[in-house]
């Protein structure tokens, strides 16, 4: 437990110290040894709930892995202004773009439907937990060790193009979202507690950068015609943002 | 007569154009996260972070949007302060009480 491994999201340094020694197996190679002092240890009680949110039959390793995600998320928005965003990041032409919606809701069936399309057309930055940082009005989305459970990611950052938002529905349709409905839908997609005036402000400050991007919502079926309509906009979304 | 006070850790702020009351720390365990308010009501939130009675309310909003009957927008205090507290945002306090709840 005493071990600290160095990781860095969006650049940044981020030391953690495990309980378990196979939890770093799950950071693959971005993690090296670090001398400094932890930034992060997840308590037995972080662990714990993080157990809670996932299927039994996962190790402690594995939920003190997912526990680490929303400690970081809280660390980096304290420490560097950065916040961990829940989304699919997919880029395309050039530009980063965000499938946002709970769980389950079907972000990664779009990334597959894409790659069935036009395999070599996008590449997933983060599968699951994006880190975005604002820098002179600017996000860059960068990747991190949270891949969700298809554990599909890159080492890839790129400036945001737009954001999606997914629901599922009978039909699929796609349209701009309004700014009102953009704030709730996305606000709650930030993996971080803001616990002072401060970082509340730093949160808003990146909540009002994602939504001087294209916010759209895609209701959708799931089927390929549905990530046909996506690519369209996302296409045109390119060519506005450039 | 009961007085209104916001709870400490709520935030009011604005995300382009648009006012929100965000909740600070473990607060978001007992109010929500966050709500969007119109210009009135970031008003009278605002009136709300020393405490004030309903009739304090329609004062303020009577001078500010100069309103000649300050009983004319009791019903929008009214609803104002019932959603407030809907949500968990208020603390009240009875007059004369020094207990907050």
């Amino acid at each position: 437990m005493d071990d600290v491994f160095e990781a860095r999201l969006a650049g940044h340094p981020v030391r953690y110290a495990f309980r378990y020694p196979k939890t770093r197996l799950y950071f693959r190679s971005q993690l090296k040894a670090s001398d400094g002092a932890a930034d992060i240890l997840a308590s037995p009680e972080d662990i714990a709930r993080a157990h809670a949110l996932i299927p039994e039959q996962n190790a402690e390793d594995y939920a003190e892995f997912k526990a680490l995600c929303a400690l970081t998320g809280r660390f980096l928005l304290r420490r560097y202004g950065c916040c961990i965003f829940h989304s699919v990041a997919l880029l395309y032409r050039g530009k980063a773009w965000l499938l946002t919606a709970p769980s389950g809701t079907g972000k990664t069936t779009q990334f597959m439907n894409w790659r069935k399309l036009l395999p070599s057309e996008i590449t997933m930055i983060s599968g699951d937990m994006p880190v975005l940082e604002q820098l002179d009005g600017e996000i860059t989305v960068h990747p991190s060790p949270w891949n969700g459970k298809e554990s599909i990611g890159s080492f890839l950052s790129a400036p945001l193009g737009g954001i999606v938002l997914l629901e599922q529905g009978q039909e699929n349709r796609i349209e701009p979202l309004p700014v009102r409905e953009a704030i709730v839908s996305l606000i709650p997609q930030f993996v971080t507690t803001a616990d002072t005036e401060a970082e509340i402000l730093t949160l808003c400050g990146l909540l009002e950068g994602l939504l001087h991007k294209p916010v759209w919502k895609l209701v959708n079926k799931g089927d390929l015609a549905s990530t046909e309509l996506l690519r369209e906009t996302l296409r045109g979304g390119c060519d506005e943002t450039v | 007569m009961k007085r209104y006070k916001a709870r400490e850790g709520l935030v009011l702020t604005q995300v382009c154009g648009e006012r929100l009351l965000v909740s600070a720390g473990a607060l978001k365990e007992l109010c929500p996260f966050v709500t969007v308010l119109n210009e009135t009501s970031a008003f009278l939130w605002e009136k709300l972070k020393n405490g004030a009675t309903a009739e304090e309310l329609e004062q303020a909003v009577a001078g500010e949007y100069e309103v000649d009957d300050p009983a004319s927008v009791r019903g929008f205090i009214e609803d104002f302060l019932r959603q407030m507290q809907e949500l968990n945002y208020l603390l009240t306090q009875e007059q004369g009480d020094e207990h907050e709840k």
